[in-house]
């Protein structure tokens, strides 16, 4: 990669890499370490990584640097299930987004990561596995839980409305 | 081929956009077929997430690179060598500690110190406290000791015995009750056989007892009496090269005189230690109501033995030792 190709890098890929982290994390100083952190690391090793795969390898480092960050902070709990005695009936819900954000924010960060990967870039399955390290299959059946989650939690919102 | 009991995958796969064009024809169809369907289908489709593109990130210009930068495997290039060099600190050497003898320390010649104090001061209270006794055993008029002067036995063998004079011998041995007056077998045997040769006495204590003496170092021999008028030593003291003693008087009209030599206890016989020893214990008997001095003064110098003075190789390295009281003291 040469210097074009990362400055470039920065141009096409610098926003997505940052809402995909924010997401995540929730937190905008976080992310923009984050982010910092995934290009910094990318120019290090820039006269090993092909211009093509620029994009991927990027994630990949912001998606480890992420969960590092929340292993390190633990500002969010980990959770594979929404909780029983969620009930937001009592908060305004106005808009569907903010909803969908509720629900999202109640995954966890491998099912959010997941999320986000395939609606916010539109990643298959092979590539989220290749940046979470995960399999093709885990990457299906993880991401597939997480979309039932978040398709109960609105029928149930709905209800209780 | 999408069925009631498949449906849900195809689903989730049309959502995620994993299915080709025909499939999701396929799906679309089916879900028209099936209305009771419908209302999840739509529940799914609102699951997906659109990205927010107002959210973008700040100073991006801060992710830009160019080859120039200064980074941390390069910066070292971009160094002026020469002013980086007049960032280094030197030592000012002209400032120094003013009082730095004051830092010494000498732990070995502090601790000869202490030892020189502690034993000054315990030979101060030693000789206080046998002065103090000394005094007050004796009262005024009396000699607090009896003075012994070694005699040498050169000066033994040059001076010839003085003539003694019964005037002499009554001044010089005033009349006394003896404290232990011989018994009468005794005095019934011959005047040079009453005292045995060799017998000693205390100094200055003779045969009739008419003085104490407290030293028992020193033997007072009776001399046998030379049939040319002389006095005659006995075998012993002719040995020791002491034939007569020295300053004492010696009569031919009195009982046989006693001659006090010096003769120390080691050298003397088995014979002459056995008498002092008796002569010893019978000194103690007598000199009952004076005894409580000596006694305390033989007290007080075993102590002062046992508390000082105690010189031992203590450890097998060979270091001398002072042992004062409790406590073990190197000397060096």
């Amino acid at each position: 990669m040469t210097e074009k190709e990362y400055n470039e890098c920065v141009t096409l890929y610098a926003d997505k890499v940052y809402r995909f982290i924010l997401k995540n994390l929730r937190q905008e100083e976080d992310a923009r370490d984050v982010v910092q952190s995934a290009f910094e690391k990318l120019w290090k090793n820039r006269q090993s990584v092909d211009a093509e795969k620029s994009k991927s390898y990027l994630f990949t480092i912001a998606y480890h640097q992420m969960i590092d960050h929340l292993r390190k902070i633990r500002r969010i709990t980990l959770r594979d299930e929404f909780r029983e005695e969620a009930r937001i009936c009592d908060k305004p819900v106005l808009q569907l987004k903010r909803t969908l954000e509720e629900a999202l924010s109640r995954l966890n960060e491998t099912q959010r990561s997941l999320v986000l990967l395939k609606d916010y870039e539109g990643y298959s399955y092979g590539e989220i596995g290749q940046i979470t390290g995960l399999n093709e299959s885990q990457v299906k059946v993880y991401l597939h839980r997480a979309r039932i989650q978040l398709k109960n939690y609105l029928v149930s919102l709905e209800n209780l409305i | 081929m999408i069925t009631r009991d498949n449906y849900q995958e195809f689903f989730l796969l049309y959502i995620d956009n994993e299915l080709s064009a025909a499939d999701r024809l396929v799906v679309e169809e089916w879900v028209a077929a099936n209305p009771d369907r419908q209302e999840e289908w739509e529940s799914l489709l609102f699951c997906r997430i659109a990205p927010e593109e107002e959210v973008v990130f700040r100073d991006k210009k801060t992710l830009l690179r160019t080859a120039g930068d200064i980074e941390a495997d390069n910066y070292a290039d971009y160094l002026d060598r020469e002013q980086l060099r007049h960032t280094v600190s030197t030592p000012d050497t002209t400032i120094v500690f003013p009082d730095k003898n004051s830092l010494y320390k000498n732990e070995r010649r502090r601790r000869v110190v202490i030892l020189y104090r502690l034993l000054a001061g315990a030979a101060a209270v030693l000789f206080a406290a046998v002065t103090l006794l000394l005094f007050r055993r004796h009262p005024a008029g009396e000699p607090a000791l009896v003075k012994n002067t070694p005699v040498s036995p050169a000066r033994i063998n040059k001076k010839e015995p003085s003539p003694v004079t019964p005037a002499t011998t009554a001044a010089l041995y005033p009349k006394k009750k003896p404290l232990h007056p011989l018994p009468a077998r005794a005095s019934r045997l011959p005047v040079d056989r009453r005292l045995p040769v060799g017998r000693m006495l205390p100094v200055g204590r003779t045969e009739a007892g008419q003085q104490e003496n407290k030293t028992s170092d020193v033997a007072t021999i009776a001399p046998e009496h030379d049939p040319a008028g002389g006095v005659k030593t006995d075998g012993l003291s002719q040995a020791a090269g002491l034939s007569q003693s020295a300053g004492l008087p010696q009569s031919a009209g009195l009982p046989p005189a006693v001659q006090q030599v010096n003769i120390p206890r080691e050298l003397s016989s088995f014979a002459t230690q056995a008498l002092q020893e008796d002569n010893e214990k019978a000194i103690a008997t007598a000199s009952e109501p004076g005894s409580t001095g000596k006694s305390k003064l033989r007290g007080l110098f075993r102590k002062v033995t046992r508390t000082f003075g105690k010189t031992a190789d203590r450890d097998g390295e060979g270091k001398r030792e002072v042992l004062i009281s409790a406590f073990q003291v190197a000397v060096n």
